[in-house]
């Protein structure tokens, strides 16, 4: 990244910000162990002034952000839970963690490597009447481990836009009358349309073009890895498999289209 | 300066709000624009709530309120900025209920608060409301006072209900095909257990869909759960 010749962006945090984490705090202190509260409290502070950053940002952009959705609205989670998401509506959950400005390398916990389409680093310094938007890292892959970011990799704000952009346009895409995007709607039923484009970037984007229609299809099927162990494979299962491949395959072939175009 | 300004604001016109462009050519303008000496500040208590604001009006009202064809663009760019934030804190100001110098800031003009040197500045007089943001050094003992505020105190009381869920409401709670997904075994991986187990292993091991589980766990625990809180006493803050 190149903080040292770009200077970053400065969200200023003033009293409308203080006392949403001041009252996220309070909220959470009454479920908190005793030993922990106050580590869990400033950590809820920080992590909340971190999410309103973001959310005044994506409001300057012109984004909805929904403040009242994700993990980090339920008091019992995130009492727990070191969580700071922020939902943008129709796109996914952001991820909004607080950095001090002599930290080289941020940790993302657990329990916020699975659903996320990425995460924002704000940076802190003495003074916390402000924030600066440090950089971005789109979601990697499905981890059950803590995951470690240099805040040297973290990629400026621009790339961070273009991200949301493909998501918006792939929503846009599943959600429209091209026949595959039809059949995939038919074959998600009720699964969250968002939540299977970010994956299905993920693919496209970690991935190589030869490994689209498994890793797509796996996408698709959402939990067929889970599934299948626990069931005898028949010919039916394999017909089944090839014509998701397929499907994936026409899906993933369309969307690298539309982003191709897009960039 | 002039012209790189002038660059970035006929970027920023050129495409609509929401359009990638127009939001990549925008986060220049504000990088830019925030370097600009003569910006106002003010330890006003509103001030930074004020100048947050502004920036999302900059974006949406730059291209039909700022003139681009008359010279000194910086300058103009910072007046024009100033007394939209003079505004601001005044509006806001008053919706706070500061009364006391209203009469005061209405004999102001405007020009005092942008022809403002270094100094003392109108915003700050009326700083009579002492909002100070914590700083990181004083942190620690800034959130040891919001816990001495905080008396309600229902943690273990939670622990404790997961772990015997004497009314059997956790253990009762599961997908309909599931009755080994249920809200205690849940619960207990998933927030009594430190690190958390993920809801993809957990679907895993007991041979259930993650998206069924997911939506179990959203849907019907965390809703359970937070009412059970409620009972023990957990209270949202106004």
């Amino acid at each position: 990244m190149n903080s040292t010749d770009t200077p970053l962006l400065t969200v200023p945090l003033g009293r409308e910000a203080h006392a949403t984490a001041r009252q996220f705090t309070a909220e959470i202190l009454q479920l908190v162990a005793e030993q922990d509260r106050h580590q869990v409290a400033k950590r809820v502070y920080l992590n909340t002034l971190a999410v309103y950053a973001v959310h005044s940002y994506l409001t300057w952009q012109a984004y909805e952000t929904d403040i009242t959705q994700g993990d980090r609205w339920h008091p019992v989670l995130r009492a727990r839970w070191d969580v700071a998401d922020l939902v943008i509506t129709g796109i996914g959950k952001l991820e909004c963690r607080p950095v001090w400005e002599e930290e080289t390398v941020l940790t993302l916990p657990t329990e916020v490597t699975s659903d996320r389409i990425g995460c924002i680093a704000v940076q802190f310094g003495e003074q916390l009447n402000s924030g600066k938007l440090l950089g971005f890292a789109p979601a990697v892959d499905v981890f059950n481990a803590p995951l470690n970011l240099q805040v040297a990799d973290l990629q400026p704000l621009d790339n961070f836009i273009e991200y949301l952009y493909r998501l918006e346009i792939a929503n846009d895409f599943l959600t429209g009358d091209d026949l595959v995007a039809v059949r995939v709607r038919e074959l998600l039923e009720t699964r969250d349309i968002p939540e299977i484009v970010v994956q299905l970037e993920r693919v496209y984007r970690t991935t190589k073009r030869t490994q689209w229609r498994y890793s797509g299809a796996n996408t698709l099927a959402g939990s067929v890895i889970a599934e299948v162990t626990h069931r005898e494979s028949s010919v039916e299962d394999e017909s089944g498999k090839m014509a998701l491949r397929q499907l994936a395959q026409s899906l993933m072939d369309r969307l690298a289209t539309i982003w191709e175009n897009a960039a | 300066m002039d012209e790189q300004l002038r660059q970035l604001i006929a970027e920023v016109c050129q495409s609509p709000l929401r359009s990638l462009k127009r939001r990549k050519a925008i986060n220049h303008l504000f990088v830019a624009i925030q370097q600009l000496p003569g910006l106002g500040k003010s330890s006003h208590p509103d001030y930074l709530e004020a100048l947050n604001r502004t920036w999302e009006w900059v974006n949406r009202s730059i291209c039909q309120e700022f003139d681009l064809a008359k010279p000194l663009i910086p300058q103009r760019l910072v007046q024009w900025i100033n007394s939209y934030l003079y505004w601001r804190i005044k509006d806001l100001y008053s919706a706070s209920g500061g009364s006391l110098t209203k009469q005061r800031l209405r004999e102001r003009s405007l020009d005092e608060l942008i022809h403002e040197e270094a100094g003392t500045s109108l915003l700050e007089i009326l700083a009579e409301t002492n909002f100070s943001a914590p700083t990181r050094s004083g942190l620690d003992g800034y959130i040891e006072q919001i816990e001495k505020e905080q008396q309600q105190y229902i943690g273990l009381k939670l622990e404790r209900y997961i772990e015997e869920d004497l009314e059997g409401r956790l253990l009762n709670c599961h997908p309909k095909e599931h009755p080994n997904c249920h809200c205690q075994l849940l619960s207990q991986r998933m927030l009594l257990k430190s690190p958390p187990d993920k809801l993809m292993t957990i679907a895993t091991e007991l041979g259930i869909k993650y998206q069924t589980l997911t939506s179990h766990w959203k849907r019907n625990c965390l809703p359970l759960l937070q009412s059970i809180a409620s009972e023990l006493g957990y209270q949202r803050e106004a």
